[in-house]
């Protein structure tokens, strides 16, 4: 069920009367467990399946590491080796398949690559990574395995952040579905804020941007001009794409009474690209950084070429996370290159918190090399991209045009969401200015929100 | 903020464009109409039209319509003219004909809800049921903002265009609209991308909207049918060429079948249906933006276009001799 559709607004109205009529924890708990099954089986109802498989294995093996400390290793192996068999066969296999065929033909074996061509069920990637940060915590001992199966279905199936995150962790999420919750005002008040900015994120300036995207990146030689324009538009509509998603997510949370983490904060006013990824997706830079940055040495590596090679192999790996294309991991790679490069010219230290100047270049490199990753991400491949960036030069004066529309347009669209955003860092005590803004963007959502609303864009990862 | 644009919306002078429409028809008198969208708006020239028929000319035509506003000029501006004009030519792309529900919003919308007479229950049933749940049936239905919405969004992106890039560039305002869309037209995509993508959108539409036989009950196209005899215009439907097709960019599979469908069917009940889907004649080169024909590319589809309805109704229009196909 897509959050931008009236079954959606149905069905959350539905559940939200319903959930707050249930006086008992538990029947509220089974009430909800149950809403979530519907929400992520409206679409197609055999996504339930691989999603009860690995809550089953997960939950099981997270109690048997705690019972059995004696085959812990065994249980967590399990546990990680089932997570990773699912995503691998449905997101993976035909990817390194066609990719093995391609490095053996080259050597001079000629081996036709199996596909398997699966439908990729919404959300696979973060359910995955949810489910085995509780088991490794388990693991590790930082949490206490749950014997309830409804509370840790819960817990892995809660609808607002099922599809696209955030990647919640136990010790916020699944302590809330165990603890009795009451309807407060102030919380229930403060979810609207949340989901009038995410439905204008979205439903305005995502969708409005889109089609424009979608026809840039499918130009058959892209100039230059036109690829950064359109790399532009497709950093601002990932953004609020995904950041509209979770802001509607935590919104949808409140108004149940549970508080979600914060996944984006304002990235594109970083000034580094360390800082930038402290600020996006934070849920999944986070796991990255407990649960594969860190188990790989991160910043005890004793030498310096090894603690570069374990950014750039982390990021890599977390570009692959993305999407099952070279896109996605030359995406990955790119980013860990520049965070390594910034270590080694002392870019983060030296250049930002200097001056006014310095902040300014500063920030205008991240964000040029952030924009200039997305164009590579949302490229149809990885030679379309620099043949776009190296030799595509401007044949006629449209490109021109087109480019500076299309950069101009972004602007328009993102505009009231920006002067939002500087309303609330720069004057957080005038509330009539943040109201009134709020207002406006309910006033511009009824007449520049775009019809049929489409995907969003992290649904297939 | 929201009551004074519900307001301007709804102040629009809606009964005087349907009068208005009908006036510059009845001034107009003439003997052919062309309707459509903007395809038809480039793609018509209405001196080689009438050149060529020998009659007085006229095109009906909306940017960005779809079959249900083009059932309102067939009903309440063609077929309600006394005397109406001889013969009703409906041009369309791919399966446009009989998706009921395409630009029920945007400018289109709003002209829509300029042509409608006090009671259109065809639209009602055909069109805002089933394109909308009840909640925006309702909205779409009887509050103008509603409908403005997707017209909102592309007036910004043809103001920032027009108005800011364009005079900085030193680009005229007319110009830069066709400037911009030459440089994103279909013909400088990547063909696997475009059919890749056309297929995707194809497949996230109702997937009856491309199954002929289910569709055409929930068309208008029955009572167009109908409409027209009634009033007794000769409906001529033309199923025009675009830039894809001219590139020899793959349709969609569907949609190729859905073509096949509506031919049997306009065969069925004597309905001429001149497709111009294959005419090899019409080369990329005669292709502006979009799907639009050029000034030479409208002249030449217009005379094409022209003596294929002649010979399909097998009358000469300006004597009047010969048998008339319906």
């Amino acid at each position: 069920m897509l959050f931008t559709s009236w079954d959606f607004a149905g069905f959350l109205l539905v559940v939200f009367v319903a959930y707050w009529a249930i006086p008992n924890l538990r029947f509220q708990n089974w009430m909800l467990l149950a809403a979530s099954c519907v929400f992520y089986g409206w679409i197609a109802p055999w996504w339930l399946i691989p999603l009860a498989f690995t809550t089953l294995i997960d939950w099981s093996c997270a109690l048997g590491i705690e019972r059995r400390p004696a085959r812990r290793n065994l249980f967590l192996a399990v546990s990680v080796v089932a997570n990773l068999a699912m995503l691998g066969t449905f997101k993976y296999f035909d990817f390194f398949a066609a990719n093995a065929a391609a490095a053996l033909h080259t050597l001079g074996w000629s081996v036709s690559a199996p596909a398997l061509h699966l439908v990729l069920p919404a959300g696979i990637s973060f359910y995955t990574l949810q489910e085995m940060s509780y088991t490794i915590d388990v693991w590790r001992g930082r949490i206490a395995a749950r014997r309830s199966l409804r509370d840790f279905s819960l817990f892995v199936t809660f609808f607002p952040q099922l599809v696209a995150g955030p990647i919640e962790r136990a010790p916020n999420l699944l302590t809330q579905v165990e603890q009795p919750r009451r309807f407060l005002m102030e919380q229930f008040l403060s979810a609207f804020p949340l989901l009038v900015t995410g439905f204008f994120k979205k439903l305005v300036i995502a969708d409005n941007l889109a089609g424009t995207v979608d026809r840039v990146f499918m130009l058959q030689e892209p100039s230059l001009p036109l690829l950064l324009a359109g790399s532009l538009a497709f950093s601002v509509q990932i953004f609020c794409d995904f950041s509209g998603y979770s802001d509607i997510a935590r919104g949808c949370a409140k108004l149940l009474g549970f508080e979600v983490m914060v996944n984006f904060r304002a990235p594109y006013a970083a000034v580094t690209l360390d800082e930038f990824w402290r600020r996006w997706h934070i849920s999944l830079s986070t796991w990255i950084r407990d649960y594969l940055y860190v188990p790989l040495g991160g910043n005890r590596t004793k030498t310096a070429v090894g603690r570069h090679a374990v950014i750039v192999s982390t990021m890599t790996i977390s570009g692959l996370w993305h999407g099952a294309a070279w896109t996605y991991v030359v995406w990955g790679a790119m980013h860990g290159l520049g965070l390594v490069a910034c270590r080694i010219t002392g870019f983060n230290r030296h250049w930002k918190d200097r001056s006014w100047l310095g902040t300014s270049v500063s920030w205008a490199i991240t964000f040029t090399w952030v924009v200039l990753g997305f164009g590579l991400f949302r490229a149809p491949t990885v030679g379309w991209f620099v043949s776009g960036l190296c030799g595509g030069g401007v044949t006629h004066r449209g490109e021109l045009l087109a480019a500076a529309s299309i950069a101009a347009t972004t602007c328009a669209f993102a505009l009231p969401a920006v002067l939002l955003y500087a309303a609330e860092r720069f004057a957080p005590r005038q509330i009539p200015l943040r109201a009134t803004l709020r207002w406006a963007l309910v006033a511009l959502l009824v007449v520049l929100a775009r019809e049929g609303g489409r995907e969003f864009i992290y649904f297939k990862f | 903020m929201l009551a004074a644009a519900t307001w301007a919306a709804r102040s629009a002078p809606r009964t005087t464009a349907l009068a208005l429409e009908r006036a510059l028809l009845a001034e107009a008198g003439p003997e052919v109409v062309f309707v459509g969208n903007s395809t038809t708006r480039e793609g018509i020239d209405e001196a080689e039209a009438e050149r060529r028929l020998g009659v007085r000319v006229t095109r009906l035509w909306t940017d960005g319509s779809g079959s249900a506003l083009w059932w309102l000029y067939l009903k309440n501006v063609v077929a309600a003219a006394t005397p109406p004009p001889r013969v009703c030519c409906i041009l369309f792309r791919d399966h446009e004909l009989t998706n009921p529900t395409l630009a029920l919003t945007g400018a289109p919308g709003m002209q829509l809800r300029a042509l409608m007479g006090a009671d259109e229950p065809e639209l009602d049933r055909l069109g805002w049921s089933a394109a909308f749940d009840p909640i925006r049936r309702l909205l779409a239905r009887s509050w103008p903002l509603y409908s403005v919405r997707d017209s909102a969004a592309t007036a910004v992106d043809r103001f920032v265009r027009d108005r800011i890039v364009g005079p900085l560039l030193r680009i005229a305002p007319g110009q830069a609209g066709l400037h911009y869309w030459l440089a994103l037209s279909d013909g400088r995509m990547d063909p696997a991308l475009l059919t890749a993508y056309q297929q995707r959108e194809e497949d996230q539409r109702d997937t009856t909207s491309l199954d002929f036989d289910a569709q055409v009950g929930k068309s208008y196209l029955p009572e167009m049918v109908e409409t027209a005899r009634a009033a007794g215009v000769t409906l001529v439907l033309v199923r025009i060429r675009t830039r894809r097709d001219a590139r020899g960019i793959p349709m969609p599979g569907r949609n190729r079948r859905f073509g096949a469908r509506l031919g049997e069917w306009c065969a069925g009940r004597g309905v001429p249906l001149i497709d111009h889907r294959n005419d090899e004649a019409l080369t990329p080169d005669l292709f502006g933006y979009g799907d639009h024909l050029t000034k030479r590319g409208a002249q030449f589809f217009t005379e094409r276009l022209c003596d294929e309805i002649r010979a399909t109704l097998g009358e000469d229009l300006a004597t009047g001799k010969g048998p008339v196909h319906q």
